[in-house]
């Protein structure tokens, strides 16, 4: 891994990798601002985030275990999914583009140039 | 195992939950599997549909229309603040699973029964205090989640620990072979949906009667439809708002939904067929006594997750009786500051509703 790359480990929902805009979904009011190959982060899911999460290419939560909504929701799509991603919301704020890897259960993002990377 | 009794001490969350074996007076095949959490969401859909009658079904959309979009779009996110930062009276429960299935069932009964009495308020349809409503609103919350996920022995404690006992017996039949068996154990099977894929279907029904978004007058005037489509979307994923369902218009374009339910039916056949063969290959790789015991356990947790799929995202608070109570406990910071119940208070009252809501349930059926 680059020393210029940042990454947050989380646990894998449903496998699959992808590279895209992270999306950050306060309530569902945000939930319009998702476009098609957009990651959908928040802090958990509902059954009214289904629509918006149809359209992500990936699904990052902060919660949840094998049970929770966003979980078995991406194992019914195939839709590649990370749970426990710890403060997601919060550390991919501002981001532009991130690569979530649903193989391994990690996000990783780009630093700023004059930044080390950091392991959240 | 033994079976349990009221005598047994209370559990904390971690501690492990003696559950109803094979080998008890249940017959735990015919009482706990996926057919009966499917009959409690037929149960609890009926009782709403007999609420909405009589509550008037256009009187409840003109209801919901009034509700404020601020109240409809923070509805779920406020009542998950409201759950979780204030306390409530769970004690643990260590039944067995076909008793904890029928409490269940009672507590959703309750919850719905108040929250009409809630929406009747909101539409200042009766002449109860807001003090009397308060209470019972507070009281179905506490039952509610009694059998929840924050409860010892709630619904997410339960998932927990069958999926523990399914893991271990798994990973000494399998080991490394299928890491993803459990998850492919548990998913709810054709016909029995969850509520993510119910939905996309029913909207896709919806569609079909209306292909624009509807109005109150235009679903009033297609009334009957068939299968009562319409009405089972608007309480299952609506909550019975026109906005609600014209946003589903909005964001689940045609395409979109084509494409969507089509990865979604091909998924579930694959899941299913995958299933087939991870039961094929249990079955070979392990004597029958223990093959029984993974029925079980996976009976189980089908059943549980079911009703965690199913029951708890459509018709608990994220629902529209859960909509109800949200807009009384919204209330409350108005008109009852200081006036949240003690916990004894609550508790007396949980189990007296629970006791009422028997009692209804009787009469009815």
């Amino acid at each position: 891994m680059s020393s210029l790359r940042h990454s947050l480990k989380c646990r894998p929902a449903c496998s699959g990798i992808v590279i895209g805009r992270p999306i950050i979904i306060h309530s569902q009011l945000d939930l319009d601002q998702i476009q098609s190959g957009d990651v959908l982060v928040a802090v958990e899911t509902d059954i009214s985030y289904v629509p918006a999460m149809h359209r992500a290419a990936a699904v990052v939560t902060e919660r949840g275990g094998r049970f929770c909504h966003a979980a078995v929701w991406a194992r019914e799509n195939n839709k590649p999914t990370v749970l426990q991603a710890t403060n997601a919301t919060a550390v991919l704020e501002g981001v532009t583009l991130i690569r979530v890897d649903a193989e391994q259960g990690l996000i990783e993002w780009e630093a700023e140039n004059d930044q080390q990377g950091k392991e959240y | 195992m033994m079976p349990m009794t009221a005598n047994q001490p209370l559990r904390h969350r971690n501690s492990p939950l003696v559950m109803v074996s094979r080998d008890t007076e249940v017959d735990f095949s015919t009482r706990c599997g996926i057919d009966r959490s499917a009959a409690m969401l037929i149960n609890v859909e009926n009782r709403i549909d007999l609420h909405e009658r009589k509550f008037g079904r256009d009187r409840l959309l003109r209801t919901i229309e009034k509700v404020s979009p601020h109240d409809l779009s923070q509805h779920v996110s406020r009542y998950r603040v409201l759950v979780r930062s204030n306390e409530w009276p769970n004690v643990a429960e260590p039944a067995p699973l076909a008793e904890f299935l029928n409490d269940y069932e009672l507590a959703s009964l309750a919850y719905v029964d108040v929250g009409f009495i809630a929406l009747e308020f909101v539409g200042a349809g009766n002449d109860r205090t807001y003090a009397s409503v308060y209470h019972q609103v507070v009281a179905s919350e506490a039952l509610r989640g009694q059998y929840g996920k924050q409860s010892p022995t709630g619904l997410d404690a339960r998932l927990d620990w069958y999926e523990a006992q399914l893991t271990a017996v798994l990973d000494k039949i399998l080991g490394e072979a299928t890491p993803n068996a459990v998850d492919l154990l548990c998913i709810p099977n054709e016909p029995h949906l969850t509520a993510e894929s119910a939905m996309l279907e029913s909207f896709a029904q919806v569609r079909a009667i209306f292909a624009e978004p509807p109005t109150i007058d235009s679903i009033l005037a297609a009334e009957p439809t068939p299968h009562e489509i319409v009405w089972k979307f608007l309480r299952r994923h609506a909550q019975w708002s026109i906005q609600h369902l014209n946003e589903y218009y909005h964001r689940l374009g045609i395409d979109l939904l084509q494409d969507r339910l089509e990865v979604a039916r091909n998924r579930r056949r694959d899941l299913a067929a995958r299933r087939s063969e991870l039961m094929a290959e249990i079955a070979r790789r392990c004597p029958a006594t223990v093959l029984g015991q993974i029925i079980h356990f996976a009976n189980a947790l089908a059943a549980l997750n079911h009703i965690n799929l199913t029951l708890e995202p459509s018709f608990s608070f994220k629902g529209g009786v859960g909509l109800g109570h949200g807009l009384i406990f919204n209330l409350s910071e108005k008109k009852m500051p200081n006036g949240r119940p003690t916990q004894s208070e609550i508790a007396r009252d949980k189990w007296a509703l629970r006791d009422k809501t028997k009692l209804t349930t009787a009469e009815i059926t």
